[in-house]
């Protein structure tokens, strides 16, 4: 099975399949929730799908077989009710447990402006540095972004992170983050936009402390490889990385 | 297809000519003229998913640039919601089973149902003009304030769709009363066929909902023409308003798009396993169940739109609460089938072609009703995904097997089983070849509404495109089969499979009044001893 996912998605990933890394601890409750998810799936389908198979062979229409008249069973119908409704509950509280993690930013997070327009990002630092489609962010700090469009929707999404929140004319969103992994994540915008939605990706740049440090003071810091090394393996292939300007103060 | 008790007289040579198709107030001939009209329609959305999945071949530019792409992508989503799914089985299939599973002549306004067809085809007409002059890029969703900017001509959609919005609420109006005053004697409401009840949910909800999708529309058309400043932030407008009110539409919608296709599966699993449904009561109920809780789950399709975190726990609360009646629904077909004498005909071919993907489609609704989850996969691929299983596996499953259902009884011929079989296998690999790739590249990343994506996305794409090939040969071998069939099949005779509800004790095809002797119903239509 894995060895068939990773044929299917060129990934390098080992532990959580086909899943982007888990760059953040939010990414890894979140995961966790997904496999439960995906095997509790896996078992209602063999149910379902299996049981259908099984019946439709064991009894299929044959001359001088009568079927059985049959028309309901009160118990196994209040059974198939409340079963999946207590399961459903559950899984909605754990839902809910993980999604307070993954939008309530701590209060000592390290606050970012960001503005999406066609088609691109700008992100403000605190001493009103910015830069375009390159968000630079400490590693192992919380960053909490701050978030409104001067056109149409956008919607600022880093899957290493599992976050994702639209971004909104006439309003302030967040999404807030702490990158485990130092390098780059990609960005995507996932609300369409018009013309060049597709085009309007940006990278989460996540330095350990000292180029953070180098670059808040404004020196020259190393060229910081991709987070996920499976966008290096593509890199060379076809597709031009996504543009992307730095301005200084 | 003559038939001795009629002396050859039937519905369809009962007038001559197209002017009396074209007029007719036969619910019969309605019905069909909406089935060709859907499909129709189903052909060119089709098309157009044809022509996306050719230009994600590639991650860059495959065939056409991101413009047209985006229109392409409008059209294909714009026409299948409005113009195929939402009318295909209660316009279709609905107006030619209905009165006849009541044992009613017709409906019970037969001028407003032919009325409700016009209406819907002018509807239409305005839509696609747009694709005259300069087309339209919104997505059917018609977000604001992208599409009260765009220079394109969004607004020609928005009308066609407020137009035929209009031959929605009239069906429903027209079949809710249809169903409470023109039962055959002894048709009491627990011997109604489940079809009848799954229809009769739907057109609640039809007229109660579509309303809500004719005002936000006639809004939107407003902001664009006089620049009022309701959804528009940049006039003083809220954005996310917008969503709040179309979906509180649309996601009624999607159960006006299923509940009637859960409604013929009930038919076909009894007909076909020779055996009374399981659950009777259960199915009918939860068919209501899902009606309700339609209206205030809308917001789930707004997770991250900024809504409140309090919004967001009330909807992801209620939303599971859409999986308990589906459960029982999908349970109670299964339980149908245990211990049948089970026929494998290509109608039920397809219940069980709609099992296995409405299933898939069901269980990843839970994913996306999950709060923590949908932040990922919300505006990916992977609902794109979900919902291609929910509404083709579910829904077009459904008609599918609906058309060979009723096949017989319409056309007074039958079908050919060896071709039917054909065009399922086809269909089945195809679509689950098409998009269950989606699901992977979705939660993957890839976001939904995507022109070009990045290399390491281009597998999945290409699988997800070879898939479409195959889908599209099925979909195209079925409408070459059905052609001929119509015309050379075999004579069908007038209950070929044995079923019990009323539109199968009239002859094939069936007189223009429907009956030969006004028929009385003395069980409930699941009788099935032997």
């Amino acid at each position: 099975m894995g060895f068939i996912l990773k044929f299917l998605t060129n990934s390098a990933y080992a532990f959580n399949g086909h899943l982007p890394i888990q760059a953040t601890e939010v990414a890894k409750s979140w995961d966790d929730l997904w496999w439960f998810l995906v095997w509790l799936s896996v078992f209602f389908f063999i149910l379902c799908v299996g049981g259908m198979i099984y019946f439709a062979l064991k009894y299929k229409g044959k001359p001088g077989v009568k079927p059985t008249y049959i028309t309901g069973n009160v118990p196994i119908e209040i059974v198939w009710t409340a079963v999946p409704f207590v399961l459903l509950m559950a899984i909605f509280v754990w839902g809910w447990v993980v999604y307070v993690d993954m939008t309530r930013p701590p209060t000592d997070a390290y606050e970012i402006r960001v503005v999406g327009k066609q088609w691109l990002w700008q992100f403000q630092y605190d001493d009103g540095r910015t830069t375009v489609n390159e968000l630079y962010v400490p590693v192992n700090k919380p960053v909490k972004l701050t978030m409104t469009s001067t056109d149409v929707l956008h919607s600022f999404f880093v899957p290493n992170f599992r976050v994702k929140s639209d971004v909104v004319p006439g309003m302030f969103t967040n999404v807030w983050f702490e990158a485990t992994v130092p390098g780059k994540h990609q960005v995507f915008c996932t609300e369409y936009c018009g013309t060049s939605h597709s085009l309007m990706l940006a990278k989460v740049i996540a330095l350990n402390p000292q180029d953070w440090e180098a670059w808040k003071a404004g020196k020259k810091i190393p060229d910081q490889p991709n987070a996920d090394p499976v966008q290096d393996q593509q890199i060379a292939k076809d597709v031009k990385p996504a543009t992307s300007v730095v301005s200084t103060r | 297809m003559g038939h001795s008790a009629t002396g050859g007289h039937n519905y369809i040579n009962h007038e001559k000519g197209l002017w009396s198709w074209l007029s007719t107030l036969d619910h019969k001939r309605i019905g069909l003229m909406y089935l060709f009209s859907v499909l129709t329609f189903f052909l060119m959305g089709g098309f157009f998913a044809t022509l996306l999945r050719i230009e994600h071949l590639t991650g860059g530019q495959t065939i056409m640039d991101a413009n047209t792409y985006n229109r392409v992508f409008t059209y294909h989503g714009a026409v299948m919601v409005f113009l195929v799914i939402i009318p295909a089985i209660p316009g279709a299939l609905g107006n030619f089973v209905l009165p006849m599973m009541l044992g009613a002549k017709d409906v019970a306004f037969p001028r407003l149902n032919l009325a409700s067809y016009y209406i819907f085809m002018a509807g239409a007409a305005i839509a696609l003009s747009a694709l005259l002059f300069r087309g339209a890029d919104s997505g059917w969703t018609f977000y604001t304030p992208y599409s009260t900017s765009t220079n394109t001509t969004v607004i020609l959609f928005v009308l066609g769709a407020f137009v035929a919005g209009f031959a929605s609420i009239l069906t429903g109006l027209n079949f809710i009363i249809t169903v409470h005053k023109l039962r055959a004697e002894g048709l009491t409401w627990s011997r109604l066929p489940l079809f009848i009840w799954a229809v009769y949910a739907t057109s609640i909800v039809q007229v109660l909902a579509t309303p809500v999708l004719a005002i936000t529309l006639l809004l939107l058309i407003f902001e664009r023409v006089a620049q009022i400043g309701i959804f528009d932030p940049a006039l003083g407008g809220d954005a996310v308003l917008f969503q709040h009110f179309f979906w509180f539409y649309s996601h009624p919608a999607v159960y006006i798009m299923i509940l009637p296709a859960m409604g013929v599966i009930s038919e076909l699993i009894p007909v076909f396993s020779r055996k009374p449904i399981f659950g009777y009561k259960a199915i009918a109920l939860s068919s209501f169940g899902i009606a309700l809780v339609a209206f205030v789950v809308w917001g789930h399709h707004m997770f991250v739109s900024g809504q409140s975190e309090f919004a967001n726990f009330l909807f992801s609360i209620i939303t599971m609460l859409v999986a308990v009646p589906t459960g029982v629904k999908v349970f109670s077909w299964i339980g149908t089938m245990y211990k049948g004498a089970i026929r494998f005909n290509a109608p039920m071919l397809y219940a069980f072609g709609f099992l296995e993907m409405f299933t898939i489609g069901g269980l990843t609704g839970v994913f996306c009703a999950t709060l923590a989850v949908d932040v990922h996969i919300t505006d990916t691929y992977f609902v794109v995904a979900h919902f291609h299983y929910v509404m083709v596996g579910g829904a077009i499953m459904a008609l599918l097997g609906g058309i060979h259902y009723w096949f017989p009884k319409m056309t007074g011929r039958m079908y050919s089983e060896a071709s039917a079989k054909i065009a399922f296998w086809l269909v089945l690999v195809g679509f689950n070849l098409t998009f269950f790739p989606q699901f992977i590249v979705g939660s993957q990343g890839m976001p939904r509404r995507y022109w070009s994506y990045l290399p390491e996305f281009t597998r999945l794409n290409q699988m997800s495109t070879v898939g479409s090939w195959v889908l599209a040969l099925g979909l195209v071998w079925t409408a070459v089969y059905l052609w001929r069939d119509m015309r050379k099949g075999k004579p069908a005779g007038d209950n070929p499979w044995e079923a019990q509800t009323l539109e199968w004790q009239s002859p094939s095809p069936p007189p223009h009044d429907n009956f030969i002797k006004v028929p009385v119903v003395t069980d409930w239509p699941y009788e099935y001893r032997s």
